[in-house]
């Protein structure tokens, strides 16, 4: 039967367990330091310090080249170091967009000078760096995006405004997207450009978007005839889209799309007493559902390692995997009575406290629940 | 391994194959109606399928579960009128109780019934799937302190019919009195629920063959039918809708893998555990929206949407219920404690 996707099994093997066992070893009296509050953030939450100890441990980076820093280990031991710090509720958002998207884009794109001065360093746990997509009047609509670059001697000059950039406020480099092409009856997804920005660089202004939990992640951030010299330019002129594309199978099928509340579940089991048939159910159908979503993650890993670029599975388990993430706080409101305290001397509550603000957000990120849907409509043949 | 994936994969083409050229809606309605196509179970059966969990060396196929998993969803996907996913796994039972595998359809019990000093069986069997068409039933029977598996001829026992959501044939067995033709211990850990995680893990792979042929339904259904001057695959609203079925019958499909390789490996309640939890509720999910696609003409006995929603709420409570599965999970998974869930979801 000819099938819209394929989630053919792959499996980890046991031959992964010591590392698997390294990592718990490794996290674990870190975890002991942590609050509930910050162990909610896991990958979202920056700690510059921890990134740092992450990259000794040779976890950043890990399956790039030796020659630019990294350890040329498999993407499957990759997927093993980073679905144990997520499910421990590790912060990795100080090395995690180096480490995900920007070295490998820099692999495929960048100059080989920029390679052998950025990615050892991110390997290191160094560099941070962060994603400059959205703009305010282009969100899901991103091919419309009105920033601009405009050819100078010797490189670009950058005008306009980001919006909604995560963590540009501690990032030393952004990766932006913007206009170059000024052909008007172009489409709109050709004249894009994705450029290495250095966040010293004169022009650039950075200002906070405080968000519901209170916390400052998000950032506006403006620029004023800003210069990036020709060799920032990342790949071809005008090639961002199908750069920018290429990245999402991978981006939107990992453990951090399905596994942001995870933490939660642990600390719920240990809160119940003695379980009712209604939470043993429930509870089945969590492990249930996160066994099936980790299956069909790995399935993608092993096509994305035999060369495929699964692109219809990827939204699916992104869809799939923070519907799931959205109802785990539901879960526990639902099986034991919690209240609305958020005290830090109660690890459950502190978690279930920031969780409960922070899940709207997941369905938003890294492509909208209609995006998404839209997309995977479109890969049914939908007419 | 290669050699037998590749028999395994044989088989599932030519199977789908025979079933897209036999089985129409009226086959189906016909088997709804209590008469059963026995020229259509000869041809499956010619197909070797029914032994292809029994060892060679027991005049089997030697498959595993991963090997016949795409049959088994291709079974699903044409909503087969004859119980040949049954029946290979009633004659994969024999084999683990060390009995030859039987020739034609077989049913299975999921009762304990007792087998008393002299061979006889007190105790009934209720609603066995398809046992007014199948010429033997097994069941289960505690015998001396131990778990029996019992061969039964049909024409020993005394059948009421039992209405279900498929209408496939099923009835309550009485086996008061009746000897089996033959009796087995099952081996030391083969309980009543490991018996039941056999059906679990068909009826996940039922369900997710059943949940793509579906969305294919859907989706060519969409792009025809025109409302408000245009196909109503048009609407964004039944987009998204048919990217949530999508999405399900993934699931399904990912759950059926995992179920059958757990199977495989010596796990087969963890296997129906986590299969039939996650496959049972994208039954639900799935059957609603393919109804609310179809609109009124989906509701209709005319319609042959109804052949797989009955079955996909057949499926899901067959061998107890996703909701039973489920908690059983829970059950598991509380008692281990916080700290030791991580390591089991993970542990290969």
């Amino acid at each position: 039967m000819s099938s819209p996707f394929n989630f053919d099994r792959v499996v980890l093997s046991d031959a992964y367990d010591p590392l698997r066992q390294e990592v718990r070893e490794f996290v674990s009296p870190f975890r002991d330091t942590w609050s509930g509050w910050k162990i909610a953030h896991t990958w979202g939450g920056i700690d510059k310090e921890f990134s740092k100890a992450v990259g000794a441990k040779g976890w950043i980076g890990m399956t790039w080249p030796k020659k630019y820093g990294g350890a040329e280990r498999s993407q499957f031991e990759r997927y093993v170091v980073v679905e144990e710090l997520i499910a421990a509720g590790a912060p990795l958002a100080a090395h995690w967009v180096g480490d995900r998207q920007t070295g490998p884009l820099l692999m495929r794109y960048g100059s080989e000078d920029l390679r052998q001065s950025l990615l050892p360093r991110i390997v290191s746990g160094e560099l941070t760096f962060c994603i400059g997509l959205s703009e305010p009047n282009s969100g899901s609509d991103l091919a419309s995006v009105r920033s601009k670059a405009e050819k100078v001697e010797g490189g670009y000059r950058l005008n306009g405004q980001k919006i909604w950039t995560s963590g540009a406020h501690v990032s030393d480099f952004m990766i932006g997207l913007f206009r170059s092409g000024t052909d008007k009856d172009a489409p709109k997804h050709a004249g894009l450009s994705q450029f290495l920005i250095d966040m010293r660089s004169s022009g650039l202004s950075v200002r906070p978007i405080t968000d519901l939990t209170g916390e400052h992640h998000f950032n506006e951030v403006h620029f004023d005839n800003v210069f990036v010299p020709d060799n920032h330019l990342i790949g071809e002129e005008g090639n961002a889209w199908k750069q920018v594309v290429s990245e999402l199978a991978f981006e939107r099928s990992q453990p951090d799309r399905f596994l942001s509340c995870f933490v939660l579940l642990p600390m719920l089991i240990d809160e119940l007493g003695t379980p009712d048939r209604l939470a043993k159910r429930r509870v089945g159908e969590s492990v249930a559902d996160l066994i099936v979503l980790r299956e069909m993650s790995l399935s993608i890993l092993g096509q994305l390692e035999a060369g495929k670029v699964p692109a219809q599975e990827a939204a699916l388990v992104k869809d799939l995997g923070n519907t799931y993430e959205q109802k785990q706080p539901a879960l526990v409101r639902e099986l034991i009575d919690a209240a609305h305290d958020i005290r830090p001397s109660h690890t459950l509550s502190d978690a279930l406290g920031y969780l409960t603000q922070s899940v709207p957000s997941y369905s938003l990120r890294g492509g909208t629940r209609e995006i998404l849907r839209g997309i995977i409509a479109k890969g049914l043949g939908l007419k | 391994m290669t050699t037998e994936t590749d028999i395994a994969s044989l088989i599932s083409q030519q199977l789908d194959r025979l079933l897209a050229a036999q089985v129409t809606p009226e086959k189906r309605k016909a088997v709804e109606s209590g008469q059963f196509d026995t020229a259509l179970w000869q041809e499956c059966e010619a197909l070797g399928l029914t032994g292809a969990l029994v060892p060679e060396s027991a005049g089997g196929a030697g498959l595993s579960w991963a090997d016949i998993a795409p049959s088994l969803m291709v079974l699903g996907k044409h909503a087969a009128p004859v119980p040949l996913g049954e029946t290979l796994v009633a004659n994969h039972v024999l084999s683990a109780a060390g009995m030859a595998m039987v020739a034609g359809p077989v049913a299975t019990g999921f009762d304990m019934l007792t087998l008393d000093a002299q061979g006889v069986l007190h105790g009934a069997a209720k609603s066995v799937n398809w046992a007014p068409v199948c010429p033997h039933i097994i069941v289960l029977a505690q015998h001396q302190g131990q778990t029996h598996l019992c061969l039964l001829r049909s024409s020993d026992l005394r059948l009421a019919a039992v209405n279900t959501l498929s209408r496939e044939p099923a009835a309550d067995v009485a086996c008061d009195g009746v000897k089996p033709i033959a009796t087995a211990a099952l081996p030391e850990g083969f309980s009543q629920t490991t018996l039941l995680a056999h059906f679990a893990v068909l009826h996940t792979a039922q369900i997710a063959g059943a949940l793509g042929h579906m969305l294919a339904l859907c989706v060519q259904y969409a792009n025809d039918r025109v409302q408000f001057e245009r196909p109503i695959a048009k609407f964004q609203a039944i987009q998204h809708a048919l990217a949530q079925l999508a999405s399900e019958a993934a699931a399904s499909q990912a759950a059926a893998g995992f179920a059958c390789s757990k199977a495989d490996a010596q796990a087969i309640e963890h296997g129906a555990m986590v299969g039939m939890s996650r496959a049972g509720r994208a039954a639900t999910l799935g059957a609603e929206i393919a109804h609310q696609v179809f609109g009124a003409i989906g509701f209709t006995d005319e319609h042959s949407l109804h052949y797989f929603t009955r079955r996909l709420w057949q499926w899901r409570a067959s061998a107890r219920s996703d909701q039973w599965w489920s908690e059983q999970l829970g059950a598991k998974v509380i008692s281990a404690g916080g700290g030791a869930v991580w390591p089991n979801i993970v542990a290969a």
